[in-house]
């Protein structure tokens, strides 16, 4: 075993020994399940998301935009904003016009249209000419890129951005969101980038004066300190920002074990009676008080008019401790009642080294696999594997996930003994915030 | 085909058949996000950051069967912005001589005397050499593949691999001599 490639075959063949753990399917599910489901496509917007499990260090200020109160009409929603362009969204009122370009080797023009800030986010619109006789292609302007905005006491990184080609291909008009900038910066830079041909970066930095007098006040912004309990600890929603550019709910988590929750399920904010749609959830990372910390995300509030404002936590996580030992003697499709929730014990099939169990649960019923063990001939023989999950389709639009449990023993398996299990729990509970317009 | 099916029902937002496409090779995206974090903790954040950039991102991707190599460039950059953000990983520059944090404590094989080995071997590379031979030789990917995910020209990869493999052979020896 000398030679170098011999070395890595066995390097290779180690590694390869190396299988994804059992709850990665979980994890990824849950994560693809925390975000909010596809729009049938819009006419004319591409939307892109950065997701960002950025800890950035946030600026704690008390510093009040000083206001250009734009209230008179109706608020542009969410999806307004990044389908505009500058021109249209300055039409309505908002935002600082910046006109500041740049002119990259080949000849594409880079323009800085203009900015909207508020105490959630900073927008930036700007536009993408190509050189003479040149068209963009469908999904190109992903090669220009503005990802982060410096400046004094400023370091924003970008959340999400949208766009849409003219309709000679030939420019593109984009909206950058990023985190809020400082009000007391004077210039700011934001970082453009282009993806070359040989696929490295070119950097081109642009920067203009920002001027904090046009940034945009907010229509709530006021703390909510309200803790509701949940199964295992806390869940504190410590306040409400509803700007014209988002509205967002922020609050930190007081677990039992000091992390996020397994589950973050949802929480619906109300408003005059209505639901204002959800545009995501956000674990930012750790609270000065290293408390792990959480946003949910909305579109901007329909009207300036607030009479009646709530949080509903519909769900959130649930935890169970299960005292007694579950039968497996009567395997079926039939469910067997575990507290409040159901599970199936399917098969208990007879192996070469022992016996596998196939136990079908729902998608968010997480058994607790620390301890699994079962009972078999008076002894407790502890699970040794357990499979990835798979559906199981009920037919009847009910899809179970099952997996399958290995134990090595020469008896036949007489009990399962769970501990408990995480699940999806319903709370349904509705906090009242009392409404102080700014 | 099979990925392509399941590359159109993601692009039309069904996050299970998403799901599936990562599931379908699970072990191969865990084994590349181990070999940049070194423990399962983060390698399974990198992963949950990747999803959900796959999730909102897959509108972009042309071809469905270039899935793979598209998810898995996501996954490696995943992997190196979480590094940053953790100061272990600087940007790969030729002459810097930084090594990847790929095997640590919690690496079940690092007791292995083969793994020390390599892993001793692998500390004699720059991190660059040390990327794209491990992306090539361990995880084998094609030099384009191993080009369009750490944005470095298909020559420089080339050279890098060329290079490191000849180091290597200079450190053990090369081909002919038996020390054991």
């Amino acid at each position: 075993m000398n030679t170098i490639e011999e070395k890595f075959q066995r390097h290779k063949h180690n590694l390869n020994q190396m299988k994804a753990p059992a709850q990665l399917e979980d994890r990824l599910r849950q994560a693809l399940h925390r975000l909010p489901d596809k729009k049938q496509k819009r006419s004319r917007a591409f939307t892109w998301t950065v997701s960002t499990a950025a800890a950035l260090i946030l600026i704690i200020t008390t510093y009040q935009y000083p206001a250009l109160a734009y209230y008179g009409g109706k608020l542009l929603s969410g999806r307004d904003l990044t389908s505009l362009n500058f021109t249209e969204v300055a039409e309505h009122g908002y935002g600082q016009t910046i006109n500041k370009s740049k002119t990259l080797k080949d000849g594409t023009v880079i323009t800085i249209d203009g900015v909207i800030a508020d105490d959630n986010a900073f927008l930036m619109y700007y536009t993408i000419d190509l050189p003479e006789e040149q068209t963009f292609t469908p999904g190109e302007f992903i090669n220009y890129d503005v990802y982060r905005i410096k400046g004094f006491l400023t370091d924003s990184d970008r959340i999400e951005g949208g766009g849409n080609y003219s309709e000679d291909w030939k420019q593109f008009h984009g909206m950058q969101k990023f985190k809020p900038v400082s009000p007391f910066a004077r210039t700011l830079t934001a970082q453009f980038g282009e993806r070359m041909d040989n696929g490295q970066q070119a950097l081109y930095p642009i920067s203009f004066k920002f001027d904090a007098n046009k940034a945009m006040k907010s229509i709530i912004k006021e703390d909510i300190s309200k803790s509701v309990p949940v199964d295992e600890g806390t869940v504190v929603y410590d306040s409400i920002t509803a700007s014209p550019t988002a509205t967002v709910i922020r609050g930190h988590y007081e677990m039992n074990n000091g992390e996020h929750p397994y589950f973050p399920g949802t929480t619906k904010l109300i408003i005059n009676g209505s639901e204002v749609e959800s545009f995501g959830y956000r674990s930012d990372g750790l609270s000065t008080k290293d408390k792990p910390t959480f946003e949910y995300n909305y579109d901007v509030l329909p009207t300036s008019h607030i009479e009646t404002m709530a949080i509903v936590m519909e769900s959130s996580t649930g935890y169970e401790k299960v005292m007694e030992p579950i039968p497996l003697t009567a395997p079926s499709d039939r469910s067997v009642k575990i507290n409040n929730e159901k599970l199936w014990i399917r098969s208990v099939t007879k192996t070469e080294t022992g016996y596998d169990i196939v136990i079908a649960r729902k998608e968010f019923t997480i058994l607790n696999t620390e301890n699994l063990a079962v009972q078999a001939g008076g002894k407790r023989v502890p699970v040794t594997s357990i499979t990835s999950s798979r559906p199981w389709d009920l037919g009847n639009g009910n899809i179970l996930r099952e997996q399958t449990y290995s134990v090595q023993t020469t008896d036949k398996p007489e009990y399962l003994l769970l501990d408990g299990f995480k699940y999806l729990k319903k709370y349904n509970k509705t906090i009242s915030i009392p409404v102080t317009e700014k | 085909m099979f990925v392509n099916r399941l590359v159109r029902q993601a692009k039309k937002g069904n996050k299970e058949a998403l799901l599936q496409l990562i599931m379908a090779d699970q072990d191969a995206y865990y084994r590349l996000a181990y070999s940049y974090m070194g423990n399962e903790h983060d390698a399974l954040d990198a992963m949950e950051d990747m999803i959900v950039t796959l999730y909102e991102k897959i509108d972009q991707l042309q071809k469905g069967e270039a899935f793979y190599s598209w998810s898995k460039t996501i996954l490696v950059n995943r992997c190196k912005t979480m590094l940053r953000r953790k100061e272990k990983y600087q940007p790969l520059e030729e002459e810097q001589e930084m090594t990847l944090p790929a095997l640590t404590e919690e690496n079940p094989y690092r007791s292995m005397e083969s793994e020390m080995d390599m892993q001793t071997l692998l500390s004699h590379l720059n991190a660059g050499q040390r990327e794209a031979i491990e992306l090539r030789y361990v995880h084998d990917f094609p030099y384009q593949t191993i080009a369009d995910m750490t944005g470095v020209p298909l020559g420089t990869i080339k050279s890098r691999i060329s290079q490191g493999i000849q180091k290597l052979k200079n450190i053990i020896g090369g081909d002919r001599y038996e020390y054991d």
